[in-house]
């Protein structure tokens, strides 16, 4: 198991360094010069020429990325062309906020989405079947930044009661966690139905019957544990995702998460602010599926077997 | 003789794959939520293709400062925007742009995908594996960031959005593509193929391909829909499709400021949106239903 | 047999169809049969006889969705399974009567362990108030009851062979001492050896707790050796039934099984090739009018393709076949 943990973590290296290098080289296509950004228009040529050549900005390409990996694993991840802050520091500043927002709609997806999953499975064929799965595929198809503005027209400018933008307190929260959790809520839904279905056909759900067991037994103790790893991915894998900013749904709210913070970072090519963030995106995401896949072997024995045997 | 017996063969394929097809159809017609997404997303494409028959692309871009952030009305059915344009003659020459960008990204990342899958997962080995750590590399990127840099890169546009969202989704199709390759290559048929001397580009195009066709189908009618989904979302972040061009995103975005005043802005194209993402979606959930019938007992 | 003994289990005219949006399939077409206490059934037939249907009918483990028992009775000691509510089901399977099941690969929950699954019928059916201790105890008494070291109980079921998953099985099946045992071919999935193994362990584990079984089989040779009284089904029906002498001695048998005995190697007889039964079992949504077997019977006669053969009595011995209708009458 340990042998397993360490195995995944080196492989994570060499995944991390393709990441970091497909970014430090978007980045560099990207036009303008970094003292173009951090002097502004009103600087002369001159000082913009000296201060990219103290950045290091005239050094070849390959020279520049190697450099920035060795900084970064001495734990440099630079400063921000635009405010001069450590990137490191404004990164983490706002990442509570991106880490309640994921907690939140997470939550909130997988307490409706699992029950309803099962209630459909249990009850296949009848209304709220029929009903819960057209409810899904409505829900997936709506465009996440509308329905949050929908959401506001309807709950901050004609109800006033709930505030449309920032995020200080709990009720911030509430309108931009059900915008970022439909898409996982209706996903959700489908897979725990899918899932539990199939589980249900099995000949040791027969077998618990034949024992004697409840319905609601059989469901709980027997058939959901079986139909775990497909909906503990969607979670967890939707959570990583959600952990890297919800771009959208941050900047509609107008939240100060990571995701608000990268995209004003793209667009002002602040390289550094950007590079450690999807770095940092890039090993959280990582953590999160190793963390997963630990997560089966606790889930399913047999899981448990494979790792032990070193097989991946 | 052989030449008969070969024909014969091929007549026979034909005919059977006619009435797979058949058999497919006739599943699918029994799901009403695929027949809904059909006639729905015929309707929507009829209208992008007929969008200048229906009315001028002049009425689309034509600013009437006058009767701007008008309700709707007689005159104009889903109202004005901020610059007096009709709405509903956006939300048609829209159609357009969002269904192309939809059909074309998938396409394209279908083709690329799908053709690096399908390579990796016949030849194996090496090959394989370092395409799929560049896959694993694509896929470890959230999406929408990898689109913002992309578009960032190349400034914003139509194409340039294409570009961005077929670079996020051809790693998508790339792995089901490798996936049902694997399952595929090593199942007793394509061996036998293989002993009778079938080449390699052959097996590849009349064995692989053709068994490889349903899942794939499915996903790539879900991808549309995703596919519209993320191109809005980057117009809505002001990354995407540039003014005046009709996109429903961008429109979107447009009435963002006027939610206040005016929130028909926000909610019609909001409506054309989901209508034409939720009409794939119902498509392609009948679509795998109708593909796999294990599924419905 | 002697007569004094209780009647445990006795079906009367049962008939179970599945049905689903585009079929009707008559799986099971009004049979009947009794047994006593303490005794063995073993009911014989090709796959898709009904056999397994009537087992699942007598637990009320029909698929929800499609399976219809139409009418008939089911008595257990004197009370309709068919007229009892989820309440009393739950309190009949599991304690009075527990199944054993064809496949023992798929019929242990993978995620639990071994220990836990006897366990938990015990729980379930915890009359005695026994204390988690006590349980745990009888736990491993069943597991060393099968042959199956106490230690394994905290194993999961991918890390034992498949015989000595059905011997787990039986141990959950066998755990609150149930008055009826159903096993449903417990040992097709399994090999050979394995087989002889786990039927002599059953044998003799239902004559330590004096348990009644009805076994599934198409096995002849298991029949001969551990049942008491037969029934072979075929397309639904119970076509012959009667001591395990009367079915393996007598002269006179249906064309079924005497289709059903030829198929079968003997050591006694110089033949070159078995003579298995000509045709199909016919198809259960469409079945032939009259006597069942009468497409594929050699001895088919008129009569047989119109009139449902009666059932023609001979002492313990049962043929439903019109070539014995004169002995009957006579």
């Amino acid at each position: 198991m340990y042998k397993y943990v360490v195995k995944r973590i080196l492989l994570m290296i060499p995944v991390l360094l393709g990441i970091s290098f497909v970014v430090f080289f978007l980045m560099d296509l990207t036009p303008g010069s970094p003292a173009d950004i951090i002097m502004g228009d009103l600087a002369t040529a001159e000082a913009k020429a000296q201060l990219n050549e103290s950045l290091g900005w005239n050094q070849p390409f390959l020279q520049r990325y190697v450099e920035y990996i060795v900084n970064v694993f001495h734990g440099d991840f630079g400063t921000s062309y635009v405010s001069g802050l450590p990137v490191f520091q404004e990164l983490f500043s706002r990442f509570p906020t991106t880490f309640r927002l994921a907690l939140y709609s997470m939550v909130l997806a997988s307490l409706i989405g699992i029950p309803v999953g099962i209630a459909c499975a249990v009850k296949q064929y009848s209304l709220i079947d029929s009903f819960s799965t057209i409810f899904a595929l409505i829900f997936i198809s709506i465009p996440s930044f509308w329905l949050g503005l929908l959401m506001i027209i309807v709950f901050s400018v004609q109800l006033h009661l709930l505030p449309s933008f920032g995020s200080e307190s709990f009720a911030h929260f509430i309108m931009p966690a059900i915008t970022c959790s439909g898409a996982t809520l209706a996903t959700l839904i489908r897979m725990t139905r899918s899932t539990m279905l199939e589980v249900i056909r099995q000949d040791y759900i027969r077998t618990a019957y034949a024992k004697g067991a409840t319905k609601g037994r059989v469901i709980v103790k027997h058939a959901l544990q079986n139909a775990m790893i497909p909906i503990i991915t969607i979670v967890g894998v939707n959570f990583g995702y959600m952990l890297g900013g919800a771009v959208i749904t941050e900047n509609v709210f107008g939240m100060s998460g990571v995701g608000n913070l990268l995209l004003g970072s793209i667009r002002n090519k602040d390289i550094p602010m950007v590079m450690g963030g999807v770095l940092i995106i890039a090993v959280m995401f990582s953590i999160i599926n190793l963390l997963l896949d630990i997560l089966y072997a606790f889930v399913d024995p047999r899981v448990k077997a494979q790792y032990k045997k070193g097989g991946t | 003789m052989m030449t008969v017996a070969g024909k014969q063969e091929v007549d026979l394929n034909a005919e059977k794959k006619r009435s797979q097809l058949l058999e497919v159809w006739r599943r699918l017609k029994k799901s009403k939520v695929a027949i809904v997404g059909l006639v729905i997303l015929i309707f929507l494409i009829f209208i992008a293709v007929f969008a200048d028959l229906l009315v001028d692309y002049n009425v689309a871009i034509k600013q009437d400062l006058v009767h701007k952030l008008q309700g709707p009305s007689a005159e104009h059915w889903l109202g004005t925007d901020s610059f007096g344009r009709d709405i509903l003659a956006r939300i048609i020459h829209g159609s357009r742009i969002s269904l192309s960008i939809g059909f074309i990204a998938v396409i394209i990342s279908l083709i690329v995908g799908g053709a690096i899958g399908s390579i990796a997962g016949y030849y194996g080995g090496k090959l394989d594996m370092i395409v799929m750590r560049f896959i694993d590399v694509l896929m470890s990127i959230p999406s929408m960031l990898m689109c913002i840099c992309v578009v960032t890169v190349l400034g914003p546009g139509m194409s340039n959005l294409m570009v961005a969202v077929t670079i996020s989704y051809v790693a998508t199709f790339c792995v089901i593509v490798r996936s049902s390759i694997l399952t595929i290559k090593n199942s007793d048929y394509i061996e036998a193929a293989r002993a009778t001397g079938v080449g390699t580009f052959r097996i590849i195009l009349k064995h692989i391909i053709p068994n490889t066709m349903g899942p794939i189908m499915v996903q790539a009618t879900l991808s549309i829909g995703s596919v519209i989904l993320s191109a809005a979302g980057l117009s809505f972040v002001g990354l995407g499709v540039m003014p005046p061009t009709p996109e429903w995103g961008a429109i979107l975005t447009e009435g963002k400021e006027f939610i206040r005043t005016a929130p028909h802005i926000v909610l019609f194209p909001g409506i054309a949106i989901m209508l034409a993402v939720m009409s794939l979606n119902f498509l392609g959930d009948g679509l795998r239903d109708a593909l796999d019938p294990r599924l419905k007992q | 047999m002697e007569d004094n003994k209780k009647t445990l289990l006795e079906i009367e005219d049962l008939d179970v169809i599945y049905q689903t949006d585009l079929e009707t399939v008559h799986a099971v077409n009004g049979i009947s049969f009794s047994m006593k206490q303490g005794e063995t059934l073993g009911l014989v037939g090709e796959t898709g006889a009904g056999k397994s249907t009537t087992a699942l009918s007598i637990l009320r483990l029909l698929a929800e969705n499609t399976g219809k028992i139409r009418k008939g009775k089911i008595l257990f000691n004197g009370e309709n399974i068919l007229d009892m509510n989820k309440l009393e089901l739950q309190c009949l399977r599991g304690e009075k009567i527990s199944m054993i099941f064809q496949d023992p690969m798929t019929s242990l929950n993978p995620v639990l362990t071994v220990g836990k699954q006897i366990a938990e019928v015990l729980e379930l059916h915890n009359q005695k108030h026994l204390s988690a201790h006590q349980i745990e105890e009888r736990v491993d008494e069943m597991l060393r009851l099968v042959g199956i070291s106490s230690e394994r109980k905290h194993d999961y079921p991918h890390q034992f062979s498949g015989g000595m998953k059905q011997r787990v099985v039986i141990a959950i099946a066998l755990a609150c001492q149930p008055q009826l045992l159903i096993a449903d071919e417990p040992t097709t999935a399994l090999d050979v050896t394995i087989q002889a193994q786990v039927i002599d362990m059953m044998e003799k584990l239902k004559s330590q707790l004096n348990t009644s079984m009805i076994l599934i089989t198409h096995d002849l040779g298991i029949v001969a050796e551990i049942c008491d009284n037969v029934a072979i089904m075929y397309a639904g029906e119970i076509i012959e039934r009667g001591t395990v002498y009367d079915i393996f001695e007598n002269e006179d048998h249906h064309p079924y099984t005497e289709g059903l005995f030829g198929s079968i190697p003997r050591l006694d007889d110089e033949t070159d090739r078995l003579k298995p039964i000509k045709g199909l079992m016919p198809d259960p949504t469409r079945l032939p009018e009259g006597c069942k077997f009468s497409p594929r019977c050699p001895k088919c006669m008129e009569i047989c393709k119109k009139e449902q053969p009666p059932a023609c009595r001979k002492g313990t011995h049962e043929i439903c076949c019109h070539l014995y209708r004169k002995n009957d009458e006579k």
